[in-house]
């Protein structure tokens, strides 16, 4: 498996960035898979190559608070409830105000692992990097290490990468991911290689089911085969997981063999800017949408991106807020509404049917749909309403 | 997931065919008419389109019982589906307002520069944006239109606080072909499967139950569809024209790109085998990714699946006219879904039909515009209630 994304990494941190994702892979397959599992940790260049896509607004989320009250809990600023831990979809977003008049959007699908790993072994390049990001001559190493020392050559790389873990990823408090000064790489819980993977392999079992109605064998919907799954591995009411589970699941039971394809890594596939229109009713232009941290595409082909900037060039009498969604008539206001338009892509290699043998028996899933239960993101909202009244 | 409080006329169920008539009744409340009166008007209509079935015609009052037999034959089959427009919340129509309740997201006027990416307005557009849309359908052309035509005669002679605005009609085939003599609705979805597609959230809590219509009149270029070779417009729609089978491969010979479509489906064929010959598998190969079918259906994954955007169709062919100048044909497009986001992203979005007007490559050097809309507006759909789905939106009703 080919792990190299950008040119961040010296060749020891290739090595070991390579290393990582095929360990995180392997033990997604142990931990996760079945025996009869198709996933691989790499498969032939030549295999094909398909896509899953999805866009980057959490549906979940909406499906139990209601879009307006989801998108405010989404932009929750940091250490209100909500904010990034709800940004689910495998893209997560600061948004800059100025006053309550939104400036610009940072959205990334940057893997924390990969950040830990580009921490670990070129910190000097990522703290370029970060400068970069934030907009600012200057950061001091500890916002983003913790400590003023992850520079110096007596710190282990295994040291550096524990040091920056704790401050700029998961709960880190470190302004330099927390959305405060800037945003890096993803930190919500399940926006990870290792989760990407667990369902992964969790989904590529080969399993077929008996249709209730008409009696015949087909392909586990999503419903039916989260059922089967760990409790958690995959949310049916997300946008991203039910369909990763029914695609993984038809080639399954195609008898394909599955790998992620490489660079590994969660992708800004395309954006719908032909929803949005300026003050004067004009199309907003693709190039306001800036795309970078790119990875080049398979033999040259169309390049893929983990980062997208979007503001209104300052030559504009206007900003963001002033932009309005024709398909809902209003003006921007949050985050989430541009995340919507973003699709994002999981990218896989996957062999010729029947390379591999399908089960002879159905399995049985548990009936009917997951009933969400909303009761948690309901006194999540409750509380970011409190506090953030305060 | 309960489909019981759906209104008729979504012809969902299982071994359900939608009525063959199709009419689309626009209406709006008159210029400063009172919610309470808008109100009641709507549910004279809607209580009229109820005694129709029975067979009582309001001007034939009195008619003996055989002849009323007649007319209940005559409106046999007659649904009638109240949606509410954009136009019914914005408030620079209606002075005093007619309802306070919050205007779903994405209940929004279409957009005039577009209204999306590739699928453009016709040179000669009509509006289809109207307070209300009363959808009828029925067995006969003559029950909806003579239903529609009923509507109009209460209106003027009960002097009801509502306005004719357009009126569309349509015809359902037998055949499972449309204009481009292609089958067309393969890819709906199980009926089992179609409510998670229908049924709306409480987003507002007034729609809770109800569901979502899109109204597209969509003009079909018959004669530029039928200036492409077969392999060409099988390429484009993705399927046999013949057999309906999706294509499966493309053949690549002497620079020239051939369909290969799938064997069509015997009688005992399994379920599995059914369901590709509707949505065959994604594939990696960009011909087939860039065909309609798969455009209109990219995840081909099932509509638990929020992120699948799946619609429900129910479309009627029309026919404009036939002269000398040439033909003009097209689709009402009808589709109901559970939010109207969801048609939004699948006309909006790259890959999907955000950057192709039917099907083929997307950009220069694609295939050229088939498709314009003559027509289009988006409505909510309320779940049935009494007297009439949608009767508490009104001020004062609640």
């Amino acid at each position: 498996m080919s792990a190299s994304c950008l040119d961040d990494l010296d060749p020891v941190g290739q090595a070991a960035w390579q290393a990582l994702a095929t360990a995180y892979v392997e033990d997604a397959i142990t931990e996760f898979g079945s025996r009869e599992g198709n996933f691989r940790v790499g498969l032939r260049e030549d295999c094909a190559r398909v896509s899953v896509q999805w866009t980057g607004f959490p549906e979940r989320v909406a499906s139990c608070l209601g879009r307006r009250k989801t998108l405010a809990l989404l932009d929750a600023r940091p250490g209100l409830p909500g904010g990034r831990a709800l940004q689910e979809e495998y893209v997560e977003w600061r948004v800059i105000r100025r006053g309550s008049q939104i400036q610009r959007i940072e959205l990334t699908t940057e893997l924390p692992e990969y950040w830990a790993v580009f921490a670990a072994h070129s910190p000097k390049r990522l703290l370029a990097l970060v400068e970069a990001f934030a907009g600012e001559e200057e950061v001091a190493v500890r916002d983003v290490f913790g400590t003023d020392d992850a520079l110096d050559a007596s710190m282990s790389p295994e040291e550096r990468e524990s040091a920056f873990r704790a401050v700029m990823l998961e709960a880190g408090a470190s302004p330099y991911n927390d959305g405060r000064r800037a945003i890096c790489c993803m930190r919500q819980q399940s926006n990870s290689l290792f989760s990407a993977a667990a369902l992964v392999a969790a989904a590529s079992t080969p399993r077929f089911v008996v249709d209730q109605f008409d009696g015949r064998s087909r392909s586990p919907r999503c419903d039916e085969a989260v059922s089967l799954f760990w409790g958690g591995l995959a949310q049916l009411r997300r946008a991203s997981d039910p369909l990763l589970v029914e695609r993984l699941g038809q080639l399954a039971l195609e008898g394909r063999e599955v790998a992620l394809d490489a660079p590994v890594g969660v992708y800004i596939h395309s954006v719908a800017a032909g929803r949005l229109r300026t003050p004067t009713g004009l199309r907003v232009p693709d190039q306001w949408f800036r795309l970078s941290r790119a990875a080049a595409g398979p033999s040259g082909g169309r390049r893929h991106f983990q980062r997208l900037v979007f503001e209104v060039p300052p030559d504009q009498d206007f900003c963001v807020s002033d932009l309005v969604d024709v398909a809902t008539e209003r003006r921007i206001e949050f985050g989430g509404e541009i995340a919507d338009l973003v699709s994002i892509a999981l990218f896989l290699r996957v062999t010729n049917e029947h390379a591999v043998a399908v089960p002879a028996e159905p399995v049985q899933p548990r009936s009917g749909s997951e009933t969400e239960d909303c009761s948690e993101l309901q006194e999540v909202f409750a509380a970011f309403r409190r506090e953030a009244s305060r | 997931m309960s489909t019981s409080r759906l209104q008729t006329g979504i012809y969902f169920g299982a071994k359900t065919t939608p009525h063959p008539s199709y009419r689309l009744l626009l209406l709006n409340a008159s210029a400063r008419a009172s919610s309470a009166a808008v109100a009641r008007g709507l549910e004279r209509l809607m209580g009229m389109f109820e005694e129709l079935r029975r067979g009582r015609v309001p001007e034939l009052n009195g008619e003996r019982e055989s002849q009323r037999d007649a007319s209940a034959k005559q409106f046999e089959g007659l649904d009638a589906l109240i949606g509410y427009g954009r136009r019914l919340f914005d408030t620079s129509k209606h002075r005093p307002r007619l309802t306070t309740a919050e205007r779903p997201d994405f209940l929004a006027y279409l957009a005039s520069d577009g209204p999306f990416p590739a699928l453009r307005w016709a040179s000669r557009r009509r509006s289809a944006e109207a307070d209300f849309a009363l959808q009828l359908t029925a067995s006969s052309e003559a029950a909806v239109s003579l239903a529609a035509v009923e509507a109009w005669k209460l209106i003027a002679d009960e002097g009801l606080p509502l306005l004719v605005a357009e009126s569309f009609s349509g015809f359902g085939r037998t055949d499972g072909r449309g204009w481009l003599s292609f089958h067309d609705g393969v890819s709906n979805m199980p009926s089992d499967q179609r409510p998670h597609a229908l049924v709306a959230a409480a987003d507002p809590p007034w729609m809770e139950g109800g569901t979502y219509m899109a109204y597209l009149r969509l003009l079909v270029d018959l004669a530029q569809w039928r200036s492409l070779t077969r392999n060409e417009q099988e390429l484009i729609v993705g399927r046999g024209k013949l057999t309906g089978a999706a294509v499966v491969r493309v053949e690549r010979r002497d620079g020239r790109v051939r369909p290969a479509a799938a064997r069509a489906p015997g009688p005992d064929a399994s379920t599995t085998e059914l369901a590709r010959w509707r949505d065959p598998p994604q594939t990696s190969d960009p011909v087939l990714e860039a065909s309609h079918i798969a455009r209109a259906n990219q995840s081909r994954a099932s509509p638990v699946a929020p992120g699948a955007f799946r619609i429900y169709r129910q479309g009627y062919d029309f026919l404009e006219s036939l002269t000398e100048e040439g033909v003009q044909v097209g689709l009402n497009f009808v589709s109901f879904q559970r939010d109207l986001r969801v048609l939004q992203q699948l006309l909006h979005l790259p890959e999907w039909l955000g950057d192709a007007n039917f099907g083929g490559a997307a950009g220069a050097g694609g295939v050229p515009a088939l498709i314009s809309l003559a027509a289009g507006g988006l409505y909510a759909v309320p779940p049935r209630a009494d007297p009439y789905a949608g009767a508490d939106l009104f001020v004062g009703n609640a």
